[in-house]
């Protein structure tokens, strides 16, 4: 009999092993799917962050090529659909520039700040843009604060 | 005996697998924690990466513009630094606009150090055909700015450079002479030089030339004049009338010449009403007809007005404060006044025929600042430019 208990005992696992066993597996599980959950979650947010630094970047790019002096003529007006001074949603394409844009673009919006700045006999802007998601908006941008972005552009003469 | 000691041994191996497992799932959550936060700096970095560019790009406008302006100014260090620099010289350049507004780009707890550098690649004093240049401060050269910027990262109270960018940007540059330098100097030396023509002027003539017979002789046959020959020391070449205007080299609204070194336009250039002359250059075209005063703005201002296929015509008894040469291969140039001509300057051409001027009395005198070499060099950085629009601003 006790020959018996003791083969018994070496061929399986007890309820406590399987318990433990269980346990841990639904340990690692759950630690996978929160590892793919959170990865994901990165990605997205990588992605937005990327999204709001080129739209942030974009004014700065087309200001930077067409100089100062244009830019300064343009404070009241603002420069083709760049307004000054206001929130602004982003389009996939622009009407006035043809720039186009990724459709998830459309999530933020945008507030373009210039300055004029002056030292002696040099003439300058300095050009803040700072970017949003959109009120409202599910899933991009979520999570991700407002994103400012600023350069002075010096005019050449 | 056997059993008890059996089943403890099994209680162990669970202990230990369970002891296991947790060691793995503390390694792996470490190790999670660990990938997250570096993928955070990364984001943050990035951040900060596009700040540091952003500067470096502003610091090298603010240079370039300084380059441009200091360029033209003879009291200015980076003039005397150009002018005769040879290889591998370099320059600390002092960015004020850029130290006074540098806080405005960076986030809180962040601060910047840079250094911007000017530096002479090369410079060649002869042409393109190997052909040395009268004056060894003349000819044509690379220039380097240099910038590097270190952002430091201050909220931690010790200052950690985080980023480093460094930016260097190479621009042609040419130094030429207003005055056409020769081995004695400068070549308007005399008020009048006629290449194919030997009729005197004294004072019988209806052309009046002051102190005429103080001036230097010329050295060696005038008919072997050439001015402004070397063409790799033009500023620019083969522009349009309406370039020229454009460029507000000819500014028509303000009724300014704004002259910097040596302009070729392949047209004829009218000047009506009168102009104000800013600056020191040589603008050569077709022929020229001038219609009003041309009055120098200071001192040191020089404009020459070389006619290469056609005449000069001066139709206006106002001043007129320029050097006038009309030559060319077919030895047809010439100078014409409709009125009475009031001159300040000189005068060189193939023949004059003063009978086809006007029945007055002409005046011509000559201006000394047409002797001055040493004042005559205009240095020119090529101009900021994209292949999409042409000259930037």
């Amino acid at each position: 009999m006790p020959g018996q208990t003791e083969i018994k005992k070496a061929g399986g696992f007890s309820f406590t092993e399987i318990l433990l066993a269980t346990m841990v597996l639904g340990l690692l599980v759950i630690y996978v799917f929160t590892l793919i959950s959170e990865s994901n979650r990165g990605t997205a947010s990588a992605y937005h962050q990327y999204l709001a630094e080129q739209v942030a970047r974009e004014p700065l790019e087309v200001f930077r090529f067409l100089g100062s002096n244009r830019v300064r003529e343009s404070l009241n007006t603002g420069i083709a659909d760049y307004k000054f001074n206001e929130w602004q949603k982003i389009e996939t394409v622009s009407a006035a520039t043809g720039i186009e844009r990724p459709e998830d673009a459309t999530a933020f919006e945008r507030k373009i700040t210039v300055t004029p700045l002056t030292h002696k006999n040099m003439e300058a802007i300095l050009v803040q843009v700072s970017v949003r998601p959109t009120r409202g908006s599910v899933g991009l941008g979520v999570g991700l604060d407002q994103l400012s972005r600023s350069t002075i552009i010096v005019n050449q003469r | 005996m056997l059993f008890v000691s059996r089943q403890y041994r099994r209680q162990g191996s669970v202990l230990l697998l369970a002891i296991f497992i947790a060691i793995s799932l503390t390694i792996l959550s470490l190790s999670y924690f660990r990938m997250m936060q570096a993928a955070r700096n990364t984001d943050h970095k990035l951040g900060q990466q596009f700040v540091a560019r952003e500067i470096a790009l502003m610091l090298r406008e603010e240079a370039m513009a300084s380059i441009q302006r200091d360029c033209r100014d003879r009291s200015s260090q980076i003039f005397w630094f150009m002018l005769g620099a040879v290889a591998g010289a370099e320059l600390e350049m002092r960015l004020p606009l850029a130290s006074d507004n540098l806080s405005r780009l960076l986030q809180p707890g962040f601060s910047c150090e840079f250094s911007s550098r000017l530096k002479i690649v090369n410079f060649i004093n002869y042409d393109h055909r190997g052909h040395y240049y009268a004056s060894s401060k003349e000819g044509h050269g690379i220039l380097a700015v240099q910038i590097e910027v270190s952002l430091l990262d201050e909220r931690t109270g010790s200052k950690a450079a985080i980023i480093k960018e460094s930016l260097h940007t190479q621009y042609d540059y040419l130094i030429a002479s207003m005055l056409s330098l020769n081995s004695r100097g400068s070549s308007l030396l005399r008020p009048l030089t006629l290449r194919h023509d030997r009729q005197t002027f004294d004072r019988y003539s209806s052309l009046q030339i002051e102190d005429y017979e103080e001036f230097p002789a010329e050295e060696g046959d005038p008919a072997e004049i050439r001015l402004y020959d070397r063409t790799t020391l033009w500023r620019r070449r083969n522009l349009r009338l309406a370039d020229l205007e454009q460029m507000l080299i000819i500014d028509r609204e303000r009724k300014i010449l704004n002259l910097y070194g040596i302009c070729h336009c392949v047209d004829s250039i009218e000047l009506e009403g009168d102009w104000q002359i800013k600056g020191k250059g040589v603008i050569i075209a077709d022929s020229f007809k001038i219609a009003g005063a041309l009055k120098k703005g200071g001192d040191d201002d020089l404009l020459v007005l070389y006619a290469r296929k056609g005449k000069i015509t001066v139709d206006t008894t106002e001043k007129v404060e320029a050097a006038l040469i009309s030559i060319n291969d077919s030895r047809s140039g010439t100078v014409e006044s409709r009125q009475a001509l009031n001159l300040s300057g000189m005068l060189l051409a193939d023949y004059l025929n003063l009978d086809n001027w006007s029945n007055n009395q002409h005046r011509l005198s000559f201006d000394k600042a047409l002797l001055d070499a040493d004042k005559s060099y205009q240095i020119s950085v090529s101009p900021w430019i994209n292949f999409r629009s042409g000259a930037r601003n």
